[in-house]
């Protein structure tokens, strides 16, 4: 088919929007009042040539009474395959076969019978149904590029927003927009998206009544030899996120509901989401880990005195706020400078080591032991009063490791400790500070390892 | 304003789309409520239906197959009417074709579809009484004829409603939740009775790639000597000829306990709709005496109201055949995943016919496809369970 053959289109062309449908019914409808045809089919086949579909219009319904070969015998059947493998018309006297052809594309073919006439075709008649045939080719043509463009532009519209929307770094936000993208845009019926970072699943399915309630379960594991069923492979995929031996997580989709096998395009789709979700995964990893870093003392893992700082400030305004107590305590290794010097630096590393893996044991969840100085360490006690920090500094001071400095030599570590309270002790963290110091050298000055709570 | 929205499954070769577009003129002029009303045919309702709620794109009222009710109640499609519109009275008035879900009721009976073993009327079966499928051999052996049955076709839902009249003819129990063995010995017998049936006496040259309803138009042309549909074709047929007397209509064999499968269309209000009073007058007026009285009349279908059925079909001459059909006929089971089923049956049910056509089906074969349709159904229910 040429282009000329467009030349032919009449005021028709508005119906060939979105509805294929309507379109070829009101063109064989036109052809129906001009010719005495019994049926016309309009074959719509795929980009493998298979038959995706096929329209019927019976003019009369009963037309097998006219003839029943048209269409029914496998020879008829051989006629249709042979004009589609050969790209010509096939033309008899009562019915006609039309491949729909443009640049080598197969978009359909057309199938017309006039037996009930019982009168032969007529050039006339050939020719009219030839300008039909092109108005459909060009129908479905059209239809085929507009729904295309449409589902891809609405599809390059959603990566933006996902694109967009990735710089947040909130991975709840982004993986429930992409469930709903997978669904909408992606067309499939169900979506679950599995983090691995947070141990989460967030499903979507198709029912907008689920998909707006995303569920979030928490999952241990995640077992993926469920999914090797190769019955359910054309309607499900399973995509991994990142690399395979340590993924980030997974993407499922599957079209159980419908039934309808995942195309091309709607892989395509998942694969680019999917890169999109793994390279965001990555990157908060990433992040997440220069903000660890830049937080923790890299030496004893506890937090450093950057945070510590920062965390005290808001610690105080909480309980300005709220009316809250909260103490903070000072413990100091006894004659560290000793070890350091007597047994090397190494072994001065080990001790600090050892001592803060044992006051995290002793702390609570909500305290803070941050490094302070080389061998100074602060706990922050929310909410405790000056009676409950000096129980937990004496706890402190229990806990505290026996190291092994030479053969056969075991030794307690000893500790000083001293503690203020806020608001008690100062209305500032600059007071407070000096008033756990103070305390902190009256222990060291009245024999060491041991707390002092009162100046 | 918006009209309300209503999505209607029509037949191209019924007169349907103008009777159902009479009806909506007749809604809109007594309750002054516009009506936008969808015409798709029954090959794409399924993917429109799923596809509308991706895309958010959903209608207020919907026509529904009663096999795709628990699915669509299940995902969250339909909306629950069981306090709204089917009370108790309503449950006398309308035959059981909308599946119960855990005792509430997610769509309106509206039409009813149930099918029927039509025989031509000749010497040899004038006296002939079927009520067994040994009864249906014994009459194909009688006939010189190979070509007997008028089974054709492809793509068409209906083939499944065909196949479950003889599994549960044999007594199988097809498909119940959380349990499927289409290898059960009933139900492979029911399943295997079908395709031989078609196999020896069906007329194979028109199981090739043809699509639509063609063997109602064959038969009634006066080839094969019966054939299994759904009465509202033959109404249809009859309205438009009157060649009443041709034929012969009975209940589709089975043993004792046969049932054959009742289907039918049902209204569904969609969950979430903002016309939901709207919604309510149109299912009420689509489902009142007049109303169903006038439009099945003139489709030919059956209604879903008792007291309608009673009255239209008192002068059809195989009105015997509908009501004992009616009193032993069933439903699918409530079983949320069977929408999906569908898709998975037909596309087995194309692959033994294609079989049959070329000649390479055998019961092994036959075996073998049931199997792989027990495992896929299997691993989907998995997967809707998860």
């Amino acid at each position: 088919m040429n282009e000329n053959n467009f030349s032919n289109l009449t005021a028709n062309n508005a119906l060939w929007t979105f509805n294929i449908d309507s379109g070829i019914k009101h063109v064989l409808h036109d052809l129906s009042q001009k010719i005495n045809i019994s049926r016309a089919i309009v074959y719509i086949y795929d980009e493998n040539n298979n038959i995706l579909d096929a329209r019927f219009v019976y003019i009369n319904r009963l037309i097998l009474i006219g003839d029943e070969q048209i269409d029914l015998s496998p020879s008829n059947q051989s006629e249709r395959v042979e004009c589609v493998r050969k790209k010509k018309d096939c033309i008899k006297p009562f019915y006609i076969h039309i491949p729909l052809y443009i640049e080598n594309r197969l978009y359909g073919l057309v199938s017309v019978d006039k037996s009930l006439d019982k009168n032969r075709l007529t050039k006339k008649e050939i020719s009219l149904i030839k300008k039909m045939a092109n108005l459909i080719c060009y129908g479905i043509y059209q239809n085929k590029i507009l729904v295309e463009r449409d589902n891809r532009i609405k599809q390059l519209n959603e990566l933006l927003n996902i694109s967009m929307l990735l710089n947040s770094n909130d991975i709840k936000a982004i993986t429930k927009h992409i469930g709903k993208v997978l669904i909408q845009f992606g067309k499939f019926d169900r979506a679950r998206i599995f983090i691995k970072k947070t141990h989460e699943t967030y499903i979507c399915e198709v029912s907008e009544s689920i998909a707006k309630r995303i569920d979030v379960r928490p999952q241990k594991y995640y077992n993926t030899s469920f999914f090797d069923h190769k019955e359910i492979s054309d309607i499900y995929q399973l995509m991994i996120l990142g690399d395979r031996k340590d993924p980030l997580g997974f993407i499922e989709v599957d079209n159980i509901i419908s039934q309808i096998k995942i195309e091309e395009e709607q892989a395509n789709f998942l694969k680019i989401i999917a890169g999109q979700l793994a390279i965001t995964l990555s990157n908060i990893n990433l992040l997440d880990q220069v903000k660890k870093a830049s937080i923790t003392d890299p030496l004893t893992k506890t937090y450093n005195y950057r945070y510590l700082m920062e965390y005290l400030e808001q610690e105080v305004n909480r309980a300005k706020r709220i009316n809250n107590k909260f103490s903070i305590i000072i413990v100091d290794v006894d004659d560290f400078k000793m070890i350091n010097d007597k047994y090397g630096h190494i072994k001065g590393d080990v001790v600090l080591k050892m001592l803060t893996k044992e006051v995290k044991t002793v702390i609570r969840k909500m305290d803070i032991l941050a490094r302070y100085g080389g061998d100074e360490f602060l706990v922050v006690a929310p909410k405790a009063d000056k009676e409950n920090a000096s129980k937990l500094a004496h706890r402190i001071l229990k806990a505290s490791p026996d190291i092994l400095f030479e053969k056969n030599k075991r030794e307690k570590l000893r500790l000083s400790i001293g503690l203020a309270t806020f608001p008690d002790d100062g209305p500032n963290l600059i007071s407070l500070f000096k008033a756990a110091d103070k305390r902190l050298y009256k222990a060291k000055q009245c024999g060491k390892n041991q707390v002092y709570d009162q100046d | 304003m918006k009209k309300l929205q209503f999505w209607s499954i029509v037949n191209d070769q019924t007169t349907g789309p103008k009777s159902i577009q009479r009806e909506i003129s007749a809604f809109e002029k007594e309750t002054k409520i516009k009506v936008e009303c969808t015409e798709f045919p029954w090959g794409k309702a399924w993917y429109y239906l799923i596809n509308s709620i991706k895309e958010d794109n959903k209608p207020d009222v919907v026509q529904i197959g009663n096999s795709w009710v628990s699915t669509l109640a299940e995902i969250g499609f339909l909306d629950d009417i069981t306090d709204i519109l089917y009370n108790k009275k309503t449950q006398e008035q309308f035959y059981h074709i909308s599946p119960e879900i855990g005792k509430r009721y997610f769509a309106f009976p509206w039409i009813l579809d149930i099918g029927l073993l039509f025989v031509r009327k000749n010497e040899l079966t004038s006296n002939y009484v079927i009520d067994t499928f040994d009864d249906l051999l014994t009459l194909c052996k009688k006939s010189k004829s190979k070509s007997l049955f008028a089974m054709g076709g492809t793509h068409e839902n209906i083939l499944i409603q065909y196949m479950s009249n003889f599994i549960w003819g044999f007594d199988g129990k097809y498909v119940r939740k959380n349990s499927i063995d289409l290898l059960d010995e009933n139900n492979f017998q029911g399943i295997k009775a079908f395709f031989d049936l078609i196999d020896r006496y069906g007329m194979k040259k028109m199981l090739l790639d043809i699509y639509g309803h063609i063997m109602w138009d064959f038969f009634l042309k006066g080839k094969g000597l019966f054939t299994l549909t759904n009465a509202w074709v033959i109404n249809a047929f009859i309205k438009e000829h009157k060649k009443k007397n041709e034929f012969m209509a009975m209940v589709i064999p089975g043993n004792e306990k046969k049932a054959p499968y009742m289907g039918g269309s049902c209204l569904g209000m969609v969950k979430g709709t903002k016309k939901m009073k709207e919604s309510i007058s149109l299912v009420n007026f689509l489902t009142s005496f007049q109303s169903q009285k006038r439009y099945l009349t003139a489709t030919g279908q059956l209604p879903a109201r008792k007291d309608v059925m009673h009255q239209i079909i008192d002068n059809y001459v195989y009105k015997e055949a509908i009501l004992k059909s009616l009193k032993v006929a069933r439903i699918y089971p409530a079983v949320p995943y069977w929408g999906s089923f569908e898709n998975i049956l037909l596309e087995f049910i194309n692959l033994i016919l294609s079989m049959i056509a070329n000649n390479i089906y055998n019961e092994k074969h036959l075996r073998d496809e049931v199997q792989l349709v027990n495992s896929k159904i299997k691993t989907v229910i998995q997967l809707w369970e998860r």
